[in-house]
């Protein structure tokens, strides 16, 4: 009888194979013919229900396989996401697996070879049930800066192995230099001249013999004046980050270049130092703030002129390139050093604090210009190779954008 | 069983690799914290850079040790010997261009607390950029085993040479204007030879790899010109007429 079964299911099974191979037809065929209430008793039933249970098992491995490797597929694209790296390897110390953000470090053949071997370091201090943080710094250029953190992988007091994650701290950490500079130097700024004036008033308090106190008044009057330049230029940059301060003019370039240099000459003669503006074709004008835009030239000119040894040259350059106007300024000073070129922009930012109180302005000049470059929808850019001088430029779209 | 073998010197020849790349990453690493300590007159990071060296030291000991007990234990032969042979000799080279940064830093600590003109700084800062792609691209050589970037590192390696004349041309120009006291001065000759040494050094690895992939051997042509001339070449000394600037003079310092 069992034998005629099985005999039955076999020619059966032939026929399904036949009709079509695919395997999860024939489990669904066996299925039907054992439904689940009726498997499981009677001599006859058992050798059926002992296939059916193979079956069975072999199915729940198929489906626990499958959604294993999904699972693990899909943990494994989460984790590509990521923007962090992160590295996993077992409890012998053998890498297992890595996200993409990490590929970076694992096959990288310059700085980022530091992260990787820093990373394979803590992997083996977390392995041996440590939790570490470490910063790497690198300096060759493009410098990046990398938090890496490994921490063990443990299940019921049993170390799986480690997993390090490290993260790019760079963006982060010029924000955070920037906002702490910030702070410094605006108090450096605003509380110097106070701290100047307060000792000249408690000197002019002592009452001292005429000429010394019409010095010491001398001196309070600069003060004054640094603060007052320091506080105007707080308040342009106010109004520039204001947006409904955009003007909407139309303005001619060249009465711009005309006007800043006009206000830069007595300066610029002073130390014979030529402002020389290149031949340039007619522009036409662009919409904007007349005033902004000639408070930023201006600024610059200032600059290149405070920067230039006497009897130097300043270079104005106008052009246009693909619908966009270029501004330049080029001094042959001092330069800006490579490290530092980034951050002039910033708010009070000094390349050399001890030699900028000697030249004035109040550190404000810089970021000035820029805002006025971004409200008109530019930019601007520097170029300098140190001791040969630097060059500024304001990149502004042309024409009516509407 | 062999075929375990093979795997297992394959596996260690990778494990060098990865090593000289490190060492290549700290080596260059080094050379530009030395130069911004020497830009930046911070001694201490002066002192850090020095005390770090230990590391690219230690390194290399480890990538020598490698190599030796693999030509011990698997006396490999025709690739795979010239592979490891130049693996202890780029190491050589990338633990001396780690030393040279250290020179630099200790030239720095020596010439404190004179300050740079601002083009002999600039000079400085394009000569350790330019030693640094230097040491990169060699290291892109080797990883690539390309034998042409290789042999174009020799004529790539000019533009640090050239900077390296223009440095002393403006040195003897500012010292002359006594810009620059002699103590300070004479560092500064030095350091500028650390960075064109550290470009030679590149250079050589670049030698090497060149070996490693094809088994020429560029030097013996270096040494067999070099056997042919009599006298040191006096061509590179600076003239001070010269102009110095692409861009016209303006008064130095």
């Amino acid at each position: 009888m069992t034998s005629l079964i099985v005999g039955a299911l076999l020619a059966a099974g032939g026929a399904a194979a036949g009709i079509a191979l695919d395997r999860a037809r024939l489990r669904r065929w066996l299925r039907s013919l054992s439904p689940a209430h009726e498997a499981g008793s009677g001599p006859r039933r058992s050798v059926r229900g002992l296939v059916e249970a193979a079956q069975k098992r072999r199915d729940q491995a198929e489906e626990q396989r499958l959604s294993a490797e999904t699972g693990a597929r899909r943990l494994e694209s989460s984790l590509d996401g990521l923007q962090a790296g992160l590295v996993l390897c077992d409890a012998g110390g053998r890498l297992v697996t890595h996200n993409a953000a990490a590929d970076i470090f694992l096959q990288a053949r310059h700085g980022e070879a530091l992260v990787s071997r820093v990373i394979k370091d803590l992997l083996e201090r977390a392995r041996a049930g440590e939790r570490v943080t470490t910063t790497v710094v690198l300096h060759t250029e493009p410098r990046r800066s990398y938090e890496v953190e490994a921490r063990p992988v443990e299940r019921h007091g049993e170390t799986l192995g480690a997993v390090a994650l490290v993260r790019d701290m760079t963006e982060h950490q010029r924000i955070e230099s920037v906002r702490r500079d910030f702070v410094a130097n605006v108090s450096h700024e605003l509380k110097t001249p106070i701290g100047a004036l307060s000792l000249l008033a408690d000197s002019l308090a002592g009452d001292p013999e005429p000429e010394v106190a019409a010095r010491l008044a001398g001196r309070m009057q600069v003060e004054i004046q640094r603060v007052d330049n320091t506080i105007d230029d707080l308040l342009t940059l106010a109004m520039l980050e204001d947006d409904s301060s955009r003007g909407d003019e139309r303005v001619a370039i060249d009465a711009v270049v005309a006007a800043a240099i006009d206000r830069i000459s007595e300066t610029a003669e002073q130390r014979d130092i030529k402002v020389i503006v290149s031949d340039h074709a007619e522009i036409e004008p662009l919409r904007g703030s007349r005033l902004h835009l000639e408070s930023a030239v201006f600024n610059l000119l200032d600059n290149a002129v405070k920067f230039s040894e006497t009897g130097g040259r300043v270079d104005v350059g106008v052009e246009v390139v693909d619908r966009t106007l270029r501004l330049s300024v080029a001094d042959e000073g001092i330069g800006i050093p490579a490290a530092e070129r980034s951050r002039i922009f910033e708010r009070f930012y000094r390349v050399d604090r001890a030699r900028s109180r000697n030249t004035g302005g109040t550190g404000l000049g810089l970021s000035i210009v820029r805002h006025v470059a971004l409200n008109h929808g530019g930019d601007v850019s520097v170029t300098s190779q140190e001791g040969y001088g630097a060059q500024f430029t304001i990149s502004l779209p042309i024409g009516d954008t509407d | 069983m062999t075929e375990q073998t093979r795997k297992s010197f394959h596996a260690e020849i990778d494990e060098i690799n990865d090593l000289i790349v490190q060492l290549a990453a700290r080596a260059g690493d080094a050379v530009a914290r030395a130069t911004d300590a020497l830009l930046r007159y911070d001694l201490v990071e002066a002192q850090k850079i020095i005390d770090d060296d230990e590391h690219i030291d230690v390194t290399a000991i480890e990538v020598e040790e490698k190599c030796q007990s693999l030509l011990a234990l698997q006396q490999p032969m025709a690739g795979d010997l010239r592979q490891i042979l130049a693996a202890m000799w780029i190491t050589a080279e990338l633990e001396r261009t780690g030393g040279l940064a250290c020179n630099i830093c200790k030239g720095a600590r020596r010439m404190f607390p004179a300050e740079l003109p601002p083009r002999l700084r600039g000079l400085i800062a394009e000569m350790s950029e330019e030693a640094i792609r230097l040491i990169r691209l060699s290291v892109d050589s080797y990883s690539e085993r390309d034998a042409g970037l290789a042999s174009a590192l020799d004529d790539i390696d000019d533009r640090l040479d050239s900077l390296h004349r223009t440095f002393v041309r403006n040195l003897l120009e500012v010292s002359r204007a006594k810009d620059v006291d002699v103590q300070p001065s004479v560092q500064l000759a030095l350091i500028a030879r650390y960075y064109e040494r550290i470009g030679d050094h590149a250079v050589n690895v670049s030698d090497r790899v060149r070996y490693m992939v094809s088994g020429v051997m560029p030097w013996r042509g270096k040494i067999s010109r070099h056997a042919t001339r009599e006298q040191p070449v006096l061509e590179d000394l600076p003239s001070l007429s010269t102009d110095v600037s692409p861009d016209g003079g303006d008064g130095a310092g």
